[in-house]
C-alpha cells in the first residue's frame, strides 16, 4: 500500500477501534490511523452523530473540500474513513433527502424470536446514509472518503461476527436489522462469548478495554460479517476503492 | 461535610480572600500566582481543626514548612504588615450550619514553635448566641476547660457531646492534606516522607491501597468496574498487584515487598507483564487518583497539587470527569490546582457542585480568585473551556 495514514470520523471510541483493527488487518501494521473525530467532548454535540456532523460542516467550512483538508494537516493524509450509525436517519432533527424521507424515517419494528428488527427498505436506507453524509460534506469529499454507515449500529458487525450461524434470523430480517444490538444482544446478560461486559442505568457500558476483545472475532470472521451485513461490504469495496491497496 | 466559604486575610499572597467551593473545586492560574498558598490556607485551617500549629501538624498535611515572616502577608503596598493570619470557615454537616473565626500569630522575631491562638469564635447559624467568642482569648475557659494559648478552641469544643456534629467536622476537615505525587515513591523506588494512612502524601502506599480496592471476582476496582480503569490505562490489559520476581525487576533496584502489576495488551503473553518501575508514570498517577478518591479511609477533604502531571491531555480530561462524578458520588471536597488546559474540559460547570477558580495577582500583588461561571462570556456550546482559558478570557492567564 501506498497510503500510510488515515484519518478516522467516528461517532465513539469503540467504533474508532474496530474500524482500526480492521483497516490494519487489510493493510498491514505500516498504516497509520489519525483520530479526527470524537476529538473533543468537552462541548455541546462533541460526540456521536451530532459530532461527526459538526467536524464534516466546520472542515468543510474552514478548508472548503476533504482534498484540501488532508492536504493542509500534518501528517498528510492519504484518506478519510467517517462512520455514522444507520440509526441517525430517526433523529428528528436530521434532514433526509425528500426522495428517501418516507421509506427511512420510522422504525416499522417487528419482533422475531424476541429481538427487535427493523423492517425497512434497506437499500433505501442505505442510500440516504450516503446522501445525508454527503450533504455534510457539502458533496466534497474528492475520492478520499471511505463511508461507514452500518444499518443500525457498528455493533451488528460484532453480531454478525460472532453469531451469523446460531442467531434465529428470517431471511427478511437481516443481522444488521437488528435495533439497538449492543444492548439487546451484546449486553443482554453478564458475558458476551465469554466476555464479560458491564451495563449502566439499563444500557451496555461501551468500554473500549471490553471492546478490544472483540475485535479478533470479526476481523477473522470478515466474510461472514460482509456477506451477513450488506453495508459491510459496502464499506470495505468503498475502503479499497478510496484508500486501496 | 460541605464547606460553604472559606475566607483568609494575610496569608502569603492572599492578602484577603474569600471564595465557596463546591465538591470539586479547580484552580487555575500562572505559575506564582497563588494556588498552592491557598491549598496550604486550608492546611493550616485544618491543622487549627486538629488543636496545634506547629511544624509537625503543618507538615503531616503537606504545608511548606517555613517560618512567621514567610507565612504572613508583607507586600510592598501594605500600610502596616498584620500580626496575624485570619481565617473563617462556613460549613454545614448533617443539617448543623457552622461560622468559624480564627486569629493566629506568631512572633516574626522570636517565633515560637507553636502558633498562639488569638481570637476565636464558632456559631450555629440558627443560633443567636455563639458556642463561643473569644477576642481576645487570654484567660477565657470554654465550660471549665481553660483555653491554653497554643490549643484551639474549637478542637477543645469538638470534645463536647452536646455537639456530635462538631467533633465529626473537626475529625473530616482535620484528615485534610495536600497531595503531591512523586514518580519514584509511586513506583515504589522511594519510601514517603509524608506518610498517611491509607495513601501517602506523595504516593506511598500506593500498591497497598490498589491491592486493597480491587475486587477481580465482582470486576471492580473501588466503585468503578475494572473494565473502567483499563479503558483510562489503555495499553494495559490489566492491573494486579503481587509480590516482586526476578522476571520482570531487575535485581539491581530496591524491591518493595509488594508490587504493581500490568499487563501489557501490545506484548507476547510470557512477556507481557511489567512492574510500576517500569509502567507509565501516567498509570500510576491514573491509580492515585483513584485510590484517593475511592479509598474508604482516604480525606474526605483534601488537596492534589499540579492534578495533571505526567498525563495525557485527553487522559486528563477524561480523569477530571471521572474525579467530578466519584467525588461528588461520595460527598468529598477536593480542591486541585492544574496548568492544563484539558482539565477544564472534564469539568461540567454547569453543575453547581463542580466549580472552576481563575487565580490570578492584583496589580498590588495579592491573589485574587475569581469564579468562572456559564453566562454571556462563557457559552460552552461555541467554545470549550480550555480554549476560552487558552484565550485570556476566564483570567488565570500570565500576560506573556
Amino acid at each position: 500500500m501506498s497510503r500510510s495514514t488515515i484519518g478516522l470520523v467516528t461517532e465513539g471510541g469503540t467504533d474508532y477501534d474496530l474500524l482500526c483493527a480492521l483497516l490494519g488487518k487489510w493493510f498491514g501494521p505500516e498504516v497509520m490511523f489519525i483520530c479526527l473525530q470524537p476529538a473533543d467532548s468537552s462541548t455541546e454535540n462533541g460526540s456521536g452523530w451530532k459530532g461527526v456532523r459538526r467536524w464534516c460542516q466546520q472542515t468543510i467550512g474552514e478548508y472548503g473540500s476533504l482534498r484540501d483538508y488532508c492536504d493542509a494537516i500534518e501528517p498528510r493524509l492519504d484518506g478519510i474513513v467517517l462512520q455514522v450509525d444507520g440509526d441517525v436517519v430517526f433523529e428528528q432533527d436530521v434532514e433526509l433527502d425528500a426522495a428517501f424521507e418516507g421509506e427511512t424515517r420510522e422504525r416499522r419494528l417487528v419482533s422475531v424470536g424476541g429481538s427487535k428488527y427493523d423492517r425497512f427498505p434497506l437499500e433505501a436506507k442505505g442510500r440516504a446514509l450516503h446522501a445525508l453524509v454527503s450533504d455534510w460534506l457539502s458533496g466534497k469529499d474528492a475520492g478520499l472518503l471511505a463511508l461507514c454507515v452500518p444499518i443500525d449500529e457498528l455493533e451488528t458487525w460484532i453480531v454478525a461476527a460472532y453469531d451469523s450461524q446460531t442467531y434465529h434470523r428470517p431471511p427478511d430480517y437481516p443481522i444488521e436489522a437488528l435495533v439497538l444490538p449492543a444492548d439487546s444482544v451484546i449486553g443482554h446478560a453478564a458475558e458476551y462469548h465469554g466476555i464479560r461486559v458491564h451495563r449502566r442505568d439499563g444500557r451496555l457500558k461501551k468500554n473500549r478495554s471490553v471492546f478490544r476483545n472483540f475485535h479478533s472475532q470479526v476481523t477473522t470472521e470478515w466474510k461472514t460479517v460482509a456477506s451477513v451485513c450488506s453495508m459491510a461490504s459496502v464499506f470495505e469495496d468503498e475502503v479499497m476503492k478510496a484508500l486501496g491497496k | 461535610m460541605n464547606i460553604q466559604r472559606i475566607h483568609i486575610e494575610y496569608f502569603k499572597s492572599h492578602l484577603k480572600t474569600d471564595f465557596e467551593p463546591g465538591n470539586v473545586n479547580v484552580f487555575v492560574g500562572a505559575n506564582g500566582s497563588g494556588k498552592t498558598s491557598l491549598l496550604e490556607a486550608i492546611g493550616l485551617l485544618s491543622a487549627v481543626f486538629n488543636g496545634r500549629v506547629d511544624a509537625q501538624s503543618l507538615r503531616d498535611r503537606g504545608v511548606r514548612l517555613g517560618i512567621p515572616a514567610i507565612y504572613k502577608t508583607a507586600l510592598k503596598s501594605q500600610d502596616k504588615i498584620s500580626n496575624m493570619i485570619h481565617l473563617e470557615l462556613d460549613w454545614e454537616h448533617e443539617k448543623s450550619a457552622w461560622e468559624y473565626t480564627v486569629s493566629l500569630n506568631n512572633p516574626i522575631d522570636k517565633p515560637d514553635p507553636f502558633w498562639s491562638y488569638y481570637t476565636e469564635s464558632l456559631r450555629l447559624k440558627d443560633r443567636s448566641e455563639p458556642v463561643f467568642s473569644y477576642a481576645p482569648r487570654t484567660g477565657m475557659k470554654y465550660k471549665d476547660y481553660s483555653m491554653q494559648p497554643d490549643i484551639s478552641a474549637l478542637s477543645v469544643a469538638a470534645g463536647d457531646a452536646e455537639l456530635p456534629t462538631l467533633g465529626a467536622s473537626r475529625r473530616i476537615f482535620g484528615d485534610y492534606a495536600i497531595f503531591t505525587p512523586s514518580s519514584s515513591v509511586l513506583q515504589g523506588m522511594q519510601s514517603d516522607q509524608m506518610q498517611k494512612n491509607p495513601i501517602g502524601l506523595s504516593g506511598g502506599r500506593l500498591t497497598e491501597s490498589v491491592e486493597e480496592l480491587l475486587k477481580k471476582e465482582s470486576g471492580k476496582f473501588g466503585d468503578i468496574d475494572i473494565a473502567d480503569l483499563n479503558d483510562l490505562i489503555d495499553w494495559a490489559d490489566g492491573v494486579s498487584t503481587g509480590f516482586p520476581s526476578k522476571e520482570i525487576l531487575s535485581p539491581d533496584i530496591p524491591a518493595p515487598k509488594r508490587i504493581i502489576r500490568f499487563t501489557d495488551r501490545y506484548m507476547s503473553a510470557k512477556r507481557n507483564t511489567i512492574s510500576a518501575y517500569d509502567a507509565s508514570e501516567g498509570a500510576l498517577y491514573v491509580l492515585f487518583i483513584l485510590s484517593l478518591i475511592m479509598h474508604d479511609d482516604a480525606p474526605l477533604v483534601c488537596s492534589v497539587d499540579n492534578f495533571d502531571q505526567g498525563l495525557n491531555p485527553r487522559l486528563v480530561r477524561r480523569l477530571t470527569s471521572l474525579v467530578c462524578e466519584l467525588a461528588i458520588a461520595r460527598g468529598k471536597t477536593m480542591f486541585l490546582t492544574s496548568h492544563n488546559p484539558l482539565v477544564l474540559d472534564g469539568l461540567d460547570i454547569r453543575n453547581d457542585r463542580i466549580r472552576l477558580f481563575a487565580v490570578d495577582r492584583k496589580p498590588d500583588g495579592s491573589s485574587i480568585i475569581s469564579r468562572v461561571r456559564v453566562g454571556e462570556m462563557v457559552d460552552l456550546t461555541k467554545d470549550s473551556l480550555s480554549r476560552l482559558w487558552l484565550s485570556g478570557r476566564l483570567g488565570g492567564m500570565p500576560s506573556l
